[in-house]
């Protein structure tokens, strides 16, 4: 039965001035903290036989699959990308107050951008679309894109999606018969497992 | 309206217990002690105990099954305490106690993907469930720490984590816990989240090596179902 990892790429490097927003679209590689992440999760899935290594067109999602890779290729999937914030692109967080609803009501979308419900529609076809005909896949992708296609597999309630935690590098493991997908292992974190230094969050 | 980055009120690790003989899904089905942990068990509670040594918790909770007794001493080591709690105890096989698989499912086809079927004398994942969160709420209620570290067994873990999650619990039955593994819940805004689902310190190597045999629908209708 073949497995897909599917990860969050690792912490990305802080903006140049500081700033610190809500950012889907940002075209930041890693911080060497979020190096250190994928080197782990690279270590971690060694022995999976890797057919395929998929990720969105973020540079942090990108060099995240690079390291995972191990020398593999790498194939870039846009429609993998993260939730699209639209308008609220790089605004901080505190003056958005419904960025929280948008987070939990499925349907809530920002201005110019996506609902939770869009998301999860987008996402899974671009998943599934991306796993191999044979062989074990990496996917690597976002927060919430994860987490709405998780929540889907595991018949939790789309607004509870936010609950399932995806840390920086996180690793969840799926076995996959055809197009049915089961949760083996959610939010591995190899570097700590007992997730003592990860913050607990709905974004 | 949740808050985007909540307080971690109380953080629990919710453990099952390591390797034993019995309990395998394919020949007899045996959940009363006493079941020892193999020598492979024992390497895994001792890998628990390193993964847990730096942690504050004083307290390791328990079922007082001699597999998951046995694990939480590993894992506490001399410097915590383990209670044991009597309504963490593995869901009862009852009167079917020790016979095989076949012979269970024959007398209960539904037990387990049907939340409330009971085997003769033993009970529902739903029984089980009840007792074993009413526990939890009792360590909660009374430990004073941020963590809290449970070890119990698969069905209690899979009811357990069913029933915080508010996953439907007809499909808690589907959900993978492997031997020593470490699920990690936070409590914070008034729900549980979760952080870490399954995590064992084998890594993928039981994965890999359980290939044919994960826990999907295919293998449950192999049992019949």
């Amino acid at each position: 039965m073949p497995l897909v990892a599917l990860l969050r790429h690792g912490e990305e490097a802080p903006a140049p001035d500081g700033r610190v927003g809500v950012e889907s679209r940002s075209r930041r590689g890693l911080s060497p903290a979020g190096r250190a992440q994928a080197e782990a999760a690279r270590d971690f899935l060694a022995s999976l036989d890797t057919a395929r290594v998929a990720c969105s067109d973020a540079p942090r999602a990108i060099e995240t699959a690079r390291i995972v890779a191990a020398g593999r290729p790498v194939e870039v999937v846009p429609a993998l990308a993260g939730l699209d914030v639209g308008d609220w692109e790089g605004r901080p967080a505190a003056e958005l107050p419904d960025l929280a609803r948008v987070l939990s009501d499925p349907s809530a979308r920002p201005p110019g951008g996506e609902s939770l419900a869009d998301l999860e529609a987008r996402f899974r076809s671009a998943f599934l679309g991306a796993l191999p005909e044979r062989g074990d896949a990496i996917v690597v992708a976002h927060r919430m894109a994860n987490a709405v296609l998780l929540a889907g597999l595991m018949d939790l309630p789309p607004r509870d999606a936010g609950l399932i935690q995806q840390d920086p590098g996180g690793i969840t493991i799926l076995a996959r018969r055809g197009s049915s997908l089961s949760v083996q292992m959610l939010n591995l974190n190899p570097l700590d497992p007992l997730r003592r230094r990860s913050v607990t969050s709905l974004a | 309206m949740p808050e985007l980055a909540p307080q971690v009120e109380r953080r629990l690790y919710l453990v099952r217990h390591a390797e034993t003989e019995a309990l395998t899904f394919d020949g007899f089905m045996r959940c009363e002690d006493p079941i020892p942990l193999t020598e492979r068990g024992e390497a895994q509670a001792q890998a628990l105990a390193e993964l847990f040594a730096g942690l504050d918790a004083t307290e390791v909770h328990a079922s007082p099954m001699d597999r998951t007794a046995h694990t939480a001493r590993v894992l506490a080591g001399p410097q915590r305490t383990v209670r044991l709690e009597p309504r963490l105890r593995e869901i009862s096989l009852g009167d079917l106690d020790g016979a095989h698989s076949r012979d269970i499912f024959a007398a209960a086809p539904r037990w387990l993907a049907d939340p409330d079927a009971a085997l003769p004398g033993g009970e529902s994942l739903n029984d089980t469930t009840r007792r074993a969160a009413a526990a939890l709420d009792a360590i909660l209620a009374t430990s004073d720490e941020r963590d809290v570290v449970v070890v119990a067994h698969g069905g209690v873990n899979r009811g357990l984590l069913a029933r915080l999650l508010g996953m439907p619990m007809d499909r808690a039955h589907r959900i993978r816990q492997d031997w020593a593994c470490v699920n990690v819940l936070d409590r914070a805004a008034g729900r549980w989240w979760l952080g870490t689902l399954n995590w064992t310190p084998a890594g993928l190597a039981e994965l890999a090596l359980a290939r044919g045999a994960l826990i999907d629908e295919a293998a449950w209708r192999r049992l019949g179902r």
